[in-house]
Formats: C-alpha cells, sequence, structure tokens
C-alpha cells in the first residue's frame, strides 16, 4: 500500500495542506482504487453524521415488527374460522378469548409493556481513562461486574468513586437492575444536575424509565415531555411513550 | 384519523414523524402489497420494497429538497413499481406484462441510485453498530468536529494524541468489517 492510502483520512478530515494535498489529488485522478478507496471511507463518515437516517431505518424496523405481530393475529383468527366445524364447536370460547384480545388491544399499553419495550442496559464504557491510576483500576473492576450482569459487586465500585459521573451514571444502572429505585433516581438526579457530563441525556430517560417501573405515571409523563421537548437521541421515543401513557 | 398533504408528508418523513410513518402505511401500504404479489412477489418483498422507498424518498427530500408534481400515493407507488422492476430483473424474472394496481410516473434512474447509496448505508450501519460504545461516540463526535480536547474531556481519554489513535483504530476496525461483509462486493458493484 502506498503512501497516498495512508493519507486518504488525512485528507477526509482537511489536514492535508498545500503541496502534499495537490499531489494527492493528481494521484486520486490516476489511482481508480484510491479513488474508490476515497469515496468508501466518504461515505461511511456522511452515514455517521446521518442520524435521521439511522432513526428513521430503526422506526421503519418497528412499524414493520408492530404490522407483523398484528396481522398474524388477524391470520391466526381468519384461520379458525375456515375450519368451521372448529369454530363452531369453540365458539364460546372464542368469543371469550376474542373479547379479551379485543379490550386488552384496545387498552393503552401497561407499564411493563412499555418498559420492556424501550429499557436497555447501557453499554459499559470500555475506555475510561482517569488521572489516578488508582481510579482506573476501579472503574475497569466496575465494569467487569457490570459486563458480568453481577451488579452487587460492580456497585461496590461504582460507589468507591462518588465524585465521577461514569460512575453515578452507572451505578444508576445497577441499581435499577437490582430494582432499588429510589436509589437509582438519586443517582441519575446528581448525573442530571452536574449538568456536565456524557450521560445526562441518558440519565433523563432513564429517570422517566424507572417512574414507569415504579408506577409512578404523572412524574413519568412530566419526565417524558420534558425530554420530548429537548432535541436529542431520546426526544422522538419520548414521544412515543407519551401517546401511549396518555 | 388525521389527514396529511403531500408537502406535510415529505416535512414528516424530513422528521421522522411517527405519525406521518403510520398515515402513510396505513393509507398506502396496501396498494403496494398488491401490485407486487399480483407481479410475481410476495408480502415480505412487499414490506422490503415498501422500507426501501420510503427511505429512498426521505434521501431524496433530504439532499435534493424533492418536490412533487404528483400526489405523494403515486410518486411511492412509482417509486415501489421502479424498485420492484429492479429486483425482477435483478432476479432474472423479466416480465412482459405488468400488471399495475394504481397510477404511476415514470421515473428516471436516479431513485435506483439513491437505492444503492442506501443499500451501501444500511451496509455501513449494521458494521458501525457493532463497534464498541467508546468507538461509535469517538467517530461520532470527531466527525461533529468537537475539538479533540472536549473529545477527550467527554470519553475520559487521557489525551488530545490519544484521541487521534483511538479515532484511526476505531475508523481502521469498521472499514474492515464492512469490506469482510460477503454483502460488500456485490453492493459495490452496482
Amino acid at each position: 500500500m502506498n503512501k497516498f492510502y495512508n493519507q486518504i483520512e488525512d485528507f477526509l478530515d482537511g489536514n492535508l495542506i498545500g503541496k502534499e494535498l495537490s499531489m494527492f489529488i493528481s494521484q486520486k485522478e490516476l489511482d481508480k482504487e484510491l479513488a474508490k478507496e476515497i469515496e468508501l471511507r466518504f461515505e461511511v463518515n456522511e452515514l455517521i453524521k446521518d442520524k435521521g437516517f439511522f432513526e428513521l431505518r430503526e422506526k421503519l424496523e418497528l412499524q414493520r415488527n408492530e404490522t407483523y405481530v398484528n396481522s398474524s393475529l388477524i391470520k391466526f383468527r381468519k384461520d379458525l374460522f375456515k375450519t368451521w366445524h372448529f369454530a363452531a364447536a369453540s365458539f364460546a370460547l372464542i368469543l371469550v378469548v376474542g373479547g379479551l384480545w379485543y379490550i386488552l388491544s384496545n387498552k393503552p399499553y401497561s407499564t411493563e409493556k412499555l418498559v420492556s419495550k424501550y429499557y436497555k442496559l447501557a453499554h459499559p464504557l470500555l475506555q475510561v481513562r482517569s488521572a489516578e491510576i488508582k481510579t482506573d483500576d476501579a472503574l475497569a473492576t466496575a465494569f467487569k461486574y457490570y459486563k458480568d450482569n453481577d451488579f452487587n459487586s460492580a456497585l461496590k465500585y461504582f460507589n468507591s468513586l462518588e465524585n465521577q459521573m461514569t460512575a453515578k451514571f452507572y451505578s444508576g444502572v445497577c441499581f435499577i437492575e437490582l430494582e432499588q429505585y429510589n436509589e437509582a433516581i438519586d443517582s441519575f438526579t446528581s448525573v442530571i444536575n452536574d449538568n456536565d457530563n456524557l450521560f445526562v441525556e441518558q440519565a433523563n430517560w432513564y429517570l422517566g424509565l424507572i417512574y414507569l417501573m415504579d408506577n409512578q405515571k404523572n412524574k413519568a409523563i412530566e419526565q417524558f415531555v420534558k425530554i420530548s421537548k429537548d432535541e436529542n437521541y431520546y426526544t422522538s421515543q419520548a414521544k412515543e411513550i407519551l401517546k401511549y401513557l396518555n | 384519523m388525521q389527514e396529511f398533504k403531500a408537502v406535510e408528508i415529505l416535512e414528516g418523513l424530513q422528521n421522522r414523524d411517527t405519525d406521518v410513518l403510520d398515515y402513510i402505511y396505513r393509507n398506502f401500504f396496501n396498494q403496494i402489497k398488491v401490485f407486487i404479489v399480483q407481479n410475481d412477489g410476495t408480502d415480505e418483498d412487499a414490506k422490503d420494497i415498501y422500507q426501501d422507498a420510503i427511505l429512498v424518498i426521505y434521501q431524496k427530500t433530504r439532499k435534493e429538497n424533492l418536490t412533487l408534481s404528483c400526489s405523494f400515493n403515486t410518486y411511492l407507488y412509482s417509486v415501489c413499481r421502479l424498485l420492484w422492476l429492479k429486483q425482477l430483473e435483478y432476479r432474472k424474472l423479466n416480465k412482459t406484462l405488468i400488471e399495475e394496481s394504481a397510477k404511476f410516473i415514470e421515473l428516471d434512474d436516479d431513485v435506483a441510485k439513491v437505492y444503492w447509496t442506501n443499500e451501501r448505508y444500511m451496509l455501513y450501519q449494521d458494521h458501525f453498530k457493532r463497534l464498541s460504545y467508546s468507538c461509535q461516540k469517538i467517530l461520532e463526535l470527531f466527525l461533529a468536529r468537537i475539538q479533540l480536547k472536549e473529545i477527550a474531556r467527554i470519553l475520559r481519554l487521557k489525551s488530545d494524541d490519544y484521541v487521534k489513535k483511538r479515532k484511526h483504530q476505531c475508523k481502521e476496525k469498521l472499514i474492515a468489517s464492512i469490506k469482510n461483509d460477503p454483502r460488500f462486493k456485490e453492493i459495490m458493484k452496482q
């Protein structure tokens, strides 16, 4: 691989200048493979920047899955009626089941259903660096337990790093997993009040979900309204939850 | 149910508005399904084509500020129709007689181009999502032109140089993973 291939990322990042840049551009004109590689990497960058495409694709998948579930139920009912003997014999049963299904499907989502649909365990951070080696060790150990779903042990290490917002955030997630909701609320509230860290949006989101888990519907609505007014990754999901809750 | 005008639908697509997406699906999907099933496809093909067409229209609106000279219904049907004809061609199922289920307009090859760009995007996206959380974040922040110092602070990395090094490692990992996907060669041929 020649030196031009090593310069592709610098070129895309705008770090090539002067003579180096003009040489690179000339080479790009001559070398089709180089041009293809540049195009690939450029497109990948465009994709990463395009949050809308990510979001739309996810929503279309969700729509597809939801209609699949609905159409399966309809098909199931149609098949039952095709076999009229069975339909006649089971008429009463179908009435009861159908009625129940109708009532349930027309009810708003239960909070359990909403939580299972929207709650996901936060990814562990794989790279954590801080000034003190001891701090690094504690975080690394905490994440090791976290990845193994040993939330009690992870908590011990996260809690030893009280002032670190990373640790505070993940301790909140551990508390959720251990169903200690009040403690989880305290952790996420600290993260939100700090307001100078990477986890504020996620903490707000989890806070809403905790209220749902803890059957505090009004507080959940209040929290999701707050998120829905922001412009971030969780905005559209918060709006969807609000539709179900209202 | 709420009704939307064509311009509102395009705007709603731009904003990935769930109400608009539901509206499109409820009102227009069935006609597309009829067309595809009548022309050698299955329900699943219809769902794939519908999804691809919505993504094509989204990209065309976003990048070219698409305006419609026909109804949204006709445009969506025409995009689906074109994508399905291409798919039949690809499957070597050339039909001499196409059974229509609605009015359509002739579209240029640009729709197919956008479709293939989207296919590549989906491939890249699948591999991006497989990266670790920190890799995804570092690439996102880097491409959002956040200062290296700020990235280091946010991700608790030790220095600017380390951010650069990690960004390089993550990007190379992503590119290698994309190139190793069996779909890569097929998609790149188009």
